[in-house]
């Protein structure tokens, strides 16, 4: 079905933006008579097309929005803060309206009479005049939404005299408009052709390199087939070599096309951030007026152009970095002078374009992020526990505002303070393969960097086998390569780190993030990849290193994004699909929240095991597997020393040695079992003692299970320990 | 086919079908999808039939038919042991699936029909959306 409103939406849409730019310029110049003239005819323009698709109540909010600006023409009346917050409201409503069509519902399902009562002022002389004229152009310009030709013709809309009714070609250099997901359509299918390019060239001496191998192949039969065979190789391979020179010249021709026009398609898609610089000013201005605060806000970088669907996508995450500003981080104007600073809050955005990347910086001079605040709000919310909070850096518990639920708002309000909006901006980044760095100093700033890749669609990743698979990561999140001996390997806590620039990083295979296995290989060196996050390091190990390589990232269909650990796929030169991992989902897959430590996850978790033996060998043994196995793990050396750990500590299970100097490990089964703390807990015998007689013994004394050491077997003891906890 | 049991789905549904197509693992444990393929520059996601209507896991050897799907809310591939002719059948003559079926293989099923007194079940294509 024909939607008739198919080209209104989108005048009134850009109308719209041209008038929040325009009111959000005439406050700060509200006597530039050719501003508020330029906005008058915006106003006007859009009741006009609102009048051609027969939408009354859009065209009657214009119609006021005209009046209040009639007002300003000519000074008769000043323009004041609170008019740009009327007008600036009646837009926002109007886009409403907007809105609702494209839902399909009536334009009165948006309820303008209040907002009417708002614009209501006495209206001038010449008002009824320009509703004839609006009349008369709604009859006229009705082709106009008809016409997907006309689409980029600009209504000019009357002046006092009525003139310019027509409606014009808006620039000599006819443009047309190209819908977002077209465009992405063609930036792939430009981006495919560069892909199979470097595929080509990789290739390309390929043929030369096989004429040149069958050449010595033919030269080492020459004795067999006579000389007349060389004479004919020649001739062959002298033909061969003049069609590969002019394929290859005729590659390198498409190429170099191919180059340009994904250049130009790539500038096709730029924007600069002074388009949208207006949508950030008004957010800055409503929150500041629904907050009554003061607040000086400042974007730098507006010339920059940008990736319109990067800069469509980072819109809401600023929206909300901005929303924050004001609301946490700029005090009240009294307690801003109480501390020295300006009465007005200095909010500033700056964008900033690196060669591969995008930074956005957000930042404020208000009250600064309080850690100890922070933390309280996340343990109030059991996202960590008292004693991670109090090893916690200030900087790692900054880090603790992204996820969902933590607010340090004292007082939730409709705008914030409810602990969602971060995590949106979290998550955002994180779909966009960014990282995030925040930085605050109490008292003094706030800042949150987003660093974003500048391509949306391209980008550079390092390859590496895993399980048989070829797995890619970002290359912006790898630090390097290294291979790892099994010496190298130290433990903390139970896990296992490497040293990274003096620093213990763990070390985790690939397999274990994802759910795969990798071959199992413990003579050769470990191939390990050193991994970056948003403010941590890991090191990943991994069954072989592919190399850098640039890819075509094509976004995962609906069932495909619930993969947590794939935020993109692609095709690799082979045709084979290949999936780009998420190294922040690594972070989250390996520890409860993105800040932890790898060696602090709660200890409610992790089951903990007394293991009670006399042999250091077999306490070192047993500890390594047991902490690999994710428990918790204390060591006695003797029956004495265990009852001693016990009269302070609760386990959730005892594996105990029976021949020991002292109390043996009967008479420790028995002494817990009479314990009323450790009476339920289940105890394991782990002896070389292998005859029945001690084995009935155990069971007497209350163990609940028996291995022997000399048939000791990884698999079942952890089977069997599995069992009890 | 899948295994010993005959399944149907409406041809509407039916895109395009081949054989052998390479099928590339997807990192992580999901059982409900055999991996992915690379469908005319598309990457789309192997439905495993076999797991999610609970029937035996079939040597890989047997399983090496796949369709793409079309007119649903996302194209996906199926992979099945093998495909048999379309059959022409009357909504009359499809019962209702039967009672004893669980409610977590009932989402999948649209009822039953009998042809030449084979029993064959017919898929709902839409629930394999996930």
């Amino acid at each position: 079905m024909k939607d008739p409103y198919k080209y209104f939406k989108i005048e009134a849409e850009e109308l719209l933006e041209n008038l929040t730019r325009g009111l959000l310029d005439l406050e700060k110049k509200p006597s530039d008579q050719n501003l508020i003239k330029t906005l008058f005819r915006y106003a006007h323009t859009i009741k006009g097309a609102a009048n051609v698709v027969k939408l009354a109540n859009f065209s009657g909010l214009a119609h006021k929005m005209e009046d209040h600006l009639a007002l300003f023409q000519d000074q008769k009346k000043k323009v004041s803060h609170d008019d740009i917050t009327i007008l600036l409201d009646a837009v926002t409503m109007l886009g409403s309206i907007i809105e609702a069509i494209k839902r399909g519902e009536p334009e009165n399902s948006v309820d303008t009479d209040e907002m009417l009562i708002q614009l209501n002022v006495n209206p001038p002389d010449f008002e009824t005049h320009e509703c004839v004229i609006i009349e008369d152009l709604s009859q006229k310009e009705l082709p106009l939404y008809e016409n997907p030709k006309l689409q980029n013709v600009t209504i000019q809309t009357p002046d006092k005299n009525g003139r310019n009714l027509k409606p014009e070609i808006s620039d000599s250099e006819s443009n047309i408009r190209v819908s977002f997901q077209k465009m992405d359509q063609i930036t792939n299918l430009s981006n495919e052709i560069q892909i199979n390019n470097l595929r080509l060239k990789k290739n390309k001496d390929t043929l030369r390199n096989m004429v040149k191998q069958a050449k010595r192949i033919v030269l080492s039969h020459e004795t067999v087939h006579g000389t007349g065979i060389k004479k004919n190789f020649n001739e062959f391979q002298d033909h061969f070599d003049n069609i590969v020179t002019e394929l290859e010249h005729g590659f390198e021709r498409s190429a170099s096309f191919s180059y340009e026009m994904n250049s130009m398609i790539m500038d096709t898609r730029l924007i600069s951030v002074n388009s949208d610089a207006f949508f950030f000013e008004k957010a800055v201005r409503d929150i500041a007026v629904e907050t009554n605060k003061r607040i000086s806000f400042e974007i730098k970088g507006k010339e920059l152009l940008l990736d319109r669907a990067l800069l469509e996508k980072i819109k809401e995450p600023i929206y909300h970095l901005l929303r924050n500003s004001i609301i946490h981080g700029i005090e009240s104007s009294n307690a801003r002078k109480k501390a020295g600073k300006s009465a007005a809050g200095v909010v500033r955005l700056k964008f900033e374009k690196h060669e591969q990347s995008v930074k956005i910086i957000c930042s404020d001079d208000g009250q600064g992020l309080n850690p100890e605040k922070i933390k309280a709000a996340a343990i109030k919310k059991n996202l960590i526990n008292k004693k991670q909070a109090d090893e916690m850096s200030d900087k790692k518990a900054f880090y603790l505002v992204l996820m969902s639920g933590v607010s340090t708002a004292e007082i939730l309000t409709e705008l914030s303070g409810r602990g969602v909006g971060m995590d949106v901006v979290k998550d955002r980044v994180d779909s966009m393969d960014g990282s995030m760095d925040i930085t605050s100093k109490p008292g003094q700033f706030t800042c949150f960097t987003l660093t974003l890749p500048a391509s949306v669609n391209m980008t550079d990743v390092f390859m590496v086998t895993a399980a048989g698979q070829h797995l890619l990561i970002p290359l912006k999140n790898v630090i390097e390569t290294r291979l790892v001996d099994f010496n190298e390997i130290s433990y903390e806590t139970g896990k296992k780190v490497i040293s990274f620039q003096g620093l213990p990083v763990s070390l985790i295979p690939l397999s274990d993030l994802l759910g795969i296995t990798m071959k199992n290989n413990h003579y050769e060196k470990m191939k390990v990849l050193l991994v970056k996050g948003h403010s941590e390091k890991m090191a990943i190990v991994v069954d072989a290193f592919g190399g850098k390589k640039t890819v075509l990232l094509k976004p995962l269909i609906g069932s495909l994004q619930k993969i947590g650990c794939a935020r993109f796929s692609t095709i690799l030169e082979n045709g084979d699909p290949a999936f780009v991992l998420s190294v922040a989902e690594f972070f989250n897959r390996i520890k409860d929240i993105p800040v932890q430590s790898a060696d602090s996850k709660p200890e409610t978790i992790q089951p903990s095991i007394l293991v009670t033996d006399d042999s250091l060998t077999t306490r070192t043994l047993i500890n390594g597997i047991l902490e690999n196995e994710g428990y918790k793990v204390q060591l006695a050396q003797s029956g004495e020393d265990a009852l001693e750990i016990l009269a302070r500590d609760s386990f959730d299970l005892f594996l105990i040695d029976i021949e020991m100097p002292g109390i043996n490990g009967f008479e420790l089964t028995s002494k817990i079992r009479q314990s009323p703390k450790d009476k339920e807990t289940p105890v394991i015998i782990l002896s070389s003692l292998a005859s029945d007689e001690h084995k009935r013994k155990g069971i007497e004394v209350g163990a609940n299970a028996y291995i022997v050491k000399g048939s000791f077997d990884q698999e079942s003891f952890l089977e069997t320990v599995g069992n009890f906890v | 086919m899948l295994g010993v049991e005959t399944f149907a789905a409406p041809v509407t549904h039916f895109e395009e079908i081949f054989i052998k197509q390479k099928i590339i693992p997807i990192p992580g444990r999901l059982d409900h999808f055999c991996g992915v393929i690379n469908y005319k520059n598309r990457i789309l996601p192997v439905i495993n039939l076999h797991f999610l209507l609970g029937l035996d896991q079939t040597k890989k050897r047997d399983t090496n038919t796949v369709f793409v799907t079309k007119n649903l809310a996302e194209d996906v591939a199926v992979m099945v042991d093998n495909l048999g002719p379309i059959l022409p059948i009357s909504h009359d003559d499809v019962l209702p699936e039967p009672v004893s079926i669980n409610i977590e293989k009932a989402k999948y099923i649209l009822g039953e029909i009998y042809h030449q007194e084979t029993l064959i079940t017919i898929l709902d294509l839409r629930s394999l959306i996930i």
